[in-house]
């Protein structure tokens, strides 16, 4: 039996194509080597490098607002 | 447990110094500090036959801390701490410790009122929750395999709205969220990693060098240190241990430097220096596992780049609330499920 969430159970879903696993995981991968770039950038240097670092961190939380609301708008 | 109590923990030094305003100044803020030597006589003039065992510096504040033993002679005989100011030499009173919420929640934080068994049960907990974060990435590949990044369905069932979210959250902070949860199961190792560097190398180093009676400090201190951090440059002073004290041998001034930046703060080396001659004896430096300690704490902390980053560190703690939350209202809806269609 499979699984009562997974995607089979959506018919509506069926429609679409499937993505590859490299579709599915850019973006993540993307916001994961940002965040660990910041972390480790902040920790090396003080001073302005922080912030710029801050910035690279900060990714992760602009990719939930621009994937959640912004993208909707833009369509 | 630990994302809650950890949240006021990233704004540890504000919310103390918000308890605590500095009620102290120095006599002449920005004026020319005493020597060390001249505040080690200072000390020892107040406490007759005492022995120096420990000078150590605070971080925000013109202030020397200097711990005495009254009388060498006598084990278990009583030490005494006291704090100078270096612009006068006068002695300050003892800081107000009015941090008592902070270090309650801290203590929650690290082991649970446990003390080791405690701290290694929470570290356990934190490799499992490693586990379940490698786990949602996993799961993350079937569920996205027809929806675009950052989709969530509100429209069709609470169950599966939450399920989205969850997915979402949960996707884009696991670098952050995996660098503090490694780095928190590291700093459950503390006590028994500390221990094993006092064991091994700072007993090895000070083994090597030990001599028979106590000898009586007479070097300069200051002409010591200035040369302990000669050998290291980017290190700065920590502390000084005395002859015959715990940290050091019979016959030198053990001067721990730390390094200079949040990456090397915690890395610190101790220099031998002869208490009589001056002379420069030998150092060591950290074996890696006190140095993987060393970079996990500010890494777990996040208190290393500024107020920026502490409020992300506190917005990140709250997503990877919210992720927990609805991946065990997911779990039990599941369950629940089970149950009406068997």
């Amino acid at each position: 039996m499979s699984h009562p969430l997974s995607p089979k159970t959506y018919p509506s879903l069926k429609r679409r194509p499937r993505k590859s696993l490299f579709q599915i995981f850019a973006i993540p991968l993307a916001l994961f080597v940002f965040g660990l770039f910041g972390l480790i950038l902040a920790l090396l240097e003080t001073g302005w490098i922080d912030i710029l670092a801050g910035l690279a961190i900060s990714t992760s939380l602009v990719a939930i607002i621009w994937g959640r609301f912004i993208k909707k708008l833009i369509r | 447990m630990l994302c809650l109590t950890g949240l006021p923990l990233i704004f540890h030094a504000e919310i103390d110094s918000a308890l605590n305003p500095p009620a102290w100044q120095p006599a002449n803020p920005g004026g020319e500090l005493l020597s060390l030597d001249e505040i080690m006589q200072k000390a020892l003039l107040e406490a007759e036959h005492a022995r120096p065992l420990f000078m150590s510096f605070d971080v925000e504040r013109p202030v020397v801390n200097v711990t005495t033993q009254a009388d060498p002679d006598v084990t278990g005989s009583q030490f005494l701490f006291k704090s100078y100011d270096a612009t006068s030499g006068n002695v300050v009173p003892p800081a107000d410790k009015g941090g008592k919420v902070m270090d309650f929640i801290l203590q929650l934080h690290t082991d649970m009122f446990l003390g080791l068994p405690g701290m290694l049960f929470l570290g356990f907990v934190g490799f499992l929750f490693v586990l379940a974060v490698v786990s949602g990435v996993v799961l993350y590949a079937p569920f996205m395999r027809k929806l675009d990044f950052g989709t969530v369905r509100t429209k069709q069932s609470t169950r599966l709205k939450w399920l989205d979210y969850h997915n979402l959250l949960g996707v884009v902070t696991v670098a952050w969220v995996l660098v503090v949860g490694i780095t928190g199961i590291i700093n459950t190792l503390e006590e028994p990693i500390v221990e094993t560097w006092k064991a091994n190398d700072l007993k090895d180093l000070i083994a090597a060098h030990q001599t028979g009676e106590v000898v009586v400090a007479q070097a300069s201190l200051d002409a010591a240190v200035k040369q302990a951090v000669a050998t290291s440059p980017d290190k700065i002073l920590q502390f000084v241990a005395f002859p015959g004290s715990s940290y050091s041998t019979n016959s030198h001034y053990a001067i721990f430097l730390h390094g200079n930046t949040p990456l090397t703060e915690h890395l610190i080396t101790p220099v031998l220096v002869d208490a009589v001659s001056g002379d420069f004896v030998g150092l060591r430096e950290m074996p890696w596992y006190s140095k993987a300690l060393s970079l996990s704490r500010p890494l777990h902390f996040g208190d290393y780049g500024g107020l920026f980053l502490k409020i992300l560190w506190a917005i990140l703690d709250v997503l990877t609330i919210i992720v927990l939350v609805s991946g065990l209202y997911l779990w039990l809806s599941r369950r629940g499920r089970k149950v009406v269609v068997p």
